[in-house]
């Protein structure tokens, strides 16, 4: 296998299956930056949806799989603050009454970075050399936000984007309203919450939102479709590394 | 059915034996293990005390101010004055042009305090239409002895206390209840008035309690059985979230701070 | 009891988004307190860790509960102060009518207190003739209304200055006025002699000290000191996981409690009591009763994974920053706690099943555990309770509340086993999407389990070649 690449990537399920262009941005972001990947043509999903549901019984089929198909790595980069915290902060839960899986499980989570995560912190580059024409505004992620601590970084790459003016909406930091399949068994106080992170964007007169799980991007894309508002949604992927 | 009278049950007993099963304990009584309860005096417990009770003018001053600061937040008028009786003149002053918040007649009520003696209220306000309570109590205060200080308070639309320490990081005063101490006068009247001794404000709500647990002057007399804490006037904001000054409790709060 | 309506969650938050004064008031509150309250903790001398050493007080109160307990109860009654102990609200309630029957009480005056909520104390009192008069100005307005608490520490706030002003011209016989000023004096007018005639006062408790033998109540109105001081008799309640075990303890907790709950450096009125008037003073209540509440907190305390939900100091921090209870307000949880700490204890205090809504109808944003002075991990417990919804739970007496559910979970399951069956599900996807409507690219209605989604947003479809077979094309070119 490719573990002798610097980075394997981990792309999640949205991404692999939706949004396609933003794991191509992936690589020709990290590749403009001379680092090879490798991507495992195995993997799947890291069990999220089903963790978040309850169904841990599931969600550890989806564990286990990860962990035998990630392990060997040497660094794992994923464009998702959720799914790293998942793998990061969830799957040691998971495994709290077997020593062995968990063991195995802290390890991964020792080596696993999200995307904007590893260039600044990891990296240490802020600057990739983008250029984009205009104006955005930045969506804090919840989970990459909270549970990893990531909102400088992003930022960082944002303002060193030449060209580019950052316009901080008000309550950025604040949920989009997503959570998982609370969107679509909730959808009335999912799209209440939404609907309150759409106005702030809209009120930001940003050309787009840019942010760094796809996910919450679906989500606002969604409504932002919906309503016929041209604000395009990036991930922060694409705003890097460029058309 | 719960026996009546004086017998009832506490239920304690079937109580805490449920708590230790859900703890995972053996039930049985258990000994309370002092570690759990108290903490035994920090070995530099001389010193901390000593710095506390020691602090000089400029120490003190800088409290002041910082009590001042805190204090304006909260709208808490805190007045510097050199001396008491100079402290007795400006709430004389206050009483002549506050007007009562019930009724028409002017009168205020005071604790029996030595502090507030200093302030010679009673000669202040001897050729003021001005009636003065104060609330000193026999021994056992019977209930007709209550009654009757109750009519005063209720009376009263200024009502006037010391206090046992002031927090000055948060503009917190702090007042037990002993005789000659009752805490409605903090409360009831329209206004509260308090008066203090610079070297009664201390830094924070940790050296209050630090004091409190450890001194041995302030141990003796304990928490006693109400012990309150007053920071500004009563407030509300209830109604959409505005606030409003006096909604149960006094409207207005100022604190006579003795320098001299 | 209380009532509980906590099955009509969905129905409730859909009436509650629909109402534009509500939607107004709570984002006034949280807009307001939310950011407040973090730039409070962040202005700490010892920053916002401090929540984690609160953190840690809070736990080693709850551990020892079967010491601190009693020794609270001994002092309080060493001082005269009668101490019993309710293993349920109908306990709780029935000592509290027995004191009031036997001191010929009629009318008695209440501090807000959650758990007087909890165990439904005015429904019982007012069945048996005693007159109760909530004195907190929220209170008052909402017991004015006939309504209930929506907010923990601000329980009025669904209400609108113009609607207070017409309830008090209609109920209190006042010129209409909607200033606040004037509307809070009037309050404080009919409320004063309440107070005077009122022959017990009752109230909550915010944390107790076991090592001194004291209870604390908290207010900025001065409503529980005058209910705890004027009438001839004090009750009060407390959970029995409030309390604390060293004096000490109270540094941190309160100066955190003021922050969380009003972005305060203090609340305006703290009191510690221990014990009724002693012959030598003056003023204070001849009676003091404290009564100390189970009500299916020790089955909590019991189970490690939701003992920290015990932790909490009712300060409503919580509900000031989440998304969900910014939306659908305190009443869309159907049980006097709401907000995250509400979807989580409340199904552990009146059933998983029942409650489910509560726990699996959040975005699990984590923005509350980020606000608790005390740092309780509520995303955690959450998660916890989908959990035993999803299996089903013997100790819980949960039923799987979704079979349907957990069988897409286990076809979820295989295909993530295996990566050709995988790519095989999203060509059927990619397959049959075309049968979608779409509008300029997207997907604007899924039937099914989907429909939620297009209810308010639009989808991008699967895309016809995903991003694991570009890769694998790109590498077989190279």
């Amino acid at each position: 296998m490719g573990n002798d690449k610097p980075v394997t990537l981990f792309i999640q399920c949205l991404v692999d299956g939706m949004y396609p262009k933003v794991g191509e941005a992936v690589v020709r972001l990290l590749e403009n930056l001379n680092i090879p990947v490798d991507i495992p043509m195995d993997q799947t999903c890291c069990g999220q949806p089903a963790f978040n549901s309850g169904y841990r019984r599931e969600a550890l089929v989806a564990a286990r799989r990860f962990i035998e198909i990630f392990e060997k790595a040497r660094v794992i980069v994923c464009p998702s603050g959720s799914c790293v915290d998942m793998v990061k902060h969830q799957y040691p839960v998971l495994f709290k009454d077997d020593p062995a899986w968990q063991r195995r499980a802290l390890a991964v989570s020792r080596k696993i970075f999200e995307l904007t995560e590893y260039i600044v912190d990891v990296l240490k580059i802020e600057d990739v050399g983008a250029s984009f024409e205009g104006t955005v505004t930045y969506h804090d992620s919840c989970h990459l936000l909270r549970n990893l601590g990531v909102a400088d970084q992003p930022r960082k790459l944002i303002t060193k984007v030449r060209g580019l003016k950052l316009i901080e909406m008000e309550n950025a930091q604040k949920c989009c309203g997503f959570g998982g399949l609370f969107s679509v068994k909730f959808p009335d106080i999912s799209t209440a919450i939404l609907e309150e992170k759409i106005a702030h964007i809209i009120a930001a007169r940003a050309d787009a939102v840019v942010g760094c799980d796809i996910s919450c991007l679906m989500n606002i894309e969604g409504m932002l479709k919906r309503k016929n508002v041209s604000i395009k949604t990036l991930h922060i992927a694409q705003l890097l590394a460029g058309p | 059915m719960m026996p009546s009278g004086n017998q009832k049950k506490t239920g304690e007993h079937e109580f805490i034996t449920n708590i230790q099963k859900a703890l995972g304990r053996p039930s049985g009584s258990v000994l309370p293990d002092q570690s759990v309860l108290t903490q035994a005096p920090p070995p530099d417990l001389e010193h901390r005390l000593s710095l506390y009770c020691s602090r000089n003018r400029q120490d003190q001053t800088k409290l002041l101010d910082l009590f001042m600061e805190q204090a304006a937040l909260v709208n808490m008028k805190v007045i510097p004055v050199e001396t008491g009786s100079l402290a007795g003149s400006a709430v004389r002053e206050l009483i002549l042009k506050t007007e009562p918040e019930w009724g028409i007649e002017k009168s205020v009520i005071a604790w029996q305090d030595p502090l507030i003696e200093q302030l010679g209220l009673k000669e202040q306000l001897a050729s003021d239409n001005v009636a003065l309570f104060i609330t000193q109590s026999s021994p056992a205060p019977g209930l007709e002895e209550r009654e009757e200080k109750r009519r005063h308070l209720l009376e009263s639309y200024i009502g006037i206390t010391t206090a046992d320490f002031c927090v000055a990081e948060s503009a917190t005063l702090v007042m037990r209840s002993g005789p000659g101490r009752p805490r409605a006068v903090s409360l009831v009247p329209s206004v509260h008035v308090a008066v203090i001794k610079m070297d009664q404000i201390i830094q924070s709500l940790s050296e209050l309690y630090f004091r409190l647990k450890f001194d041995p002057k302030e141990k003796e007399q304990g928490l006693t059985n109400c012990m309150t804490f007053i920071s500004g006037p009563s407030k509300t904001a209830d109604i959409e979230l505005v606030m409003v000054h006096g909604a149960h409790g006094p409207r207005q709060m100022i604190v006579y701070v003795i320098t001299g | 009891m209380a009532e509980i309506k906590t099955e009509y969650y969905k129905q409730n938050a859909v009436k509650a988004i629909g109402d534009p004064i509500l939607q107004n008031a709570l984002s006034n509150v949280q807009n307001r307190l939310g950011p407040a309250t973090a730039l409070c903790y962040q202005k700490l001398a010892e920053g916002p860790d401090l929540r984690l050493k609160a953190h840690k007080i809070r736990e080693f109160a709850v551990n020892n509960l079967d010491i601190l307990l009693p020794v609270l109860a001994q002092k309080i009654r060493d001082r005269g102060g009668k101490v019993f102990f309710a293993r349920n609200a109908e306990a709780a309630t029935a000592y509290c009518l027995e004191v009031a029957r036997e001191n010929r009480i009629k009318m008695v005056v209440k501090g807000k207190s959650m758990v007087t909520e909890e165990i439904g104390l005015n429904q019982v009192l007012e069945a048996n003739g005693i007159e109760v008069n909530e004195t907190d100005l929220g209170e008052y307005i909402i017991q004015l209304a006939g309504e209930s608490p929506s907010h923990i520490i601000a329980p009025a706030i669904h209400k609108t200055r113009k609607e207070i002003g017409r309830l008090f011209t209609e109920k209190l016989g006042i010129p209409y006025s909607e200033d606040p000023p004037v509307l809070t004096q009037a309050a404080r007018k009919f409320l004063r002699e309440k107070f005077l005639k009122a022959g017990m006062g009752l109230s909550g408790c915010n944390m107790a000290c076991a090592e001194t033998g004291h209870i604390t109540t908290v207010s900025n109105e001065g409503n529980i000191r005058m209910s705890t001081t004027l009438p001839k008799i004090h009750m009060a309640f407390m959970g029995m996981e409030r309390v604390t075990a060293r004096l000490e303890d109270h540094d941190v907790l309160f100066r955190l409690l003021s922050r969380g709950a009003a972005a305060q450096n203090m609340a305006g009125y703290v009191s510690y009591i221990g014990g009724p008037r002693t012959p030598d003073q003056l003023d204070g209540p001849d009676q003091f009763h404290l009564v100390i509440l189970d009500n299916g907190r020790s089955r909590i305390l019991a189970d490690p994974e939701f003992r920290e939900a015990l932790f909490c100091i009712r300060c409503a921090a919580c509900l000031n920053v989440c998304p969900a209870y910014g939306k659908i307000g305190g009443h869309s949880y159907g049980y006097p706690y709401s907000g995250p700490i509400g979807a989580v204890i409340t199904p552990l205090l009146t059933g998983i099943n029942r409650a489910k809504d509560l726990f699996l109808g959040e975005p699990l944003c984590g923005a509350c555990k980020k606000a608790c002075p005390v740092d309780i991990d509520l995303p955690r417990m959450l998660l916890a309770l989908r959990a035993k919804a999803a299996y089903g739970d013997h100790q819980w007496a949960v039923t799987r509340v979704n079979p349907r559910e957990k069988f897409l979970f286990e076809i979820f399951s295989i295909l993530i086993r295996n990566r050709k069956l995988y790519d095989l599900a999203m060509k059927a996807g990619v397959f049959f999407q075309k049968w979608l409507p779409r509008k300029q690219g997207m997907i604007s209605h899924i039937p099914f389990v989907f429909k939620g989604w297009t209810q308010s947003r639009d989808i991008k479809p699967l895309a016809r070649t995903n991003f694991l077979t570009l890769w694998k094309n790109r590498n077989q070119k190279s």
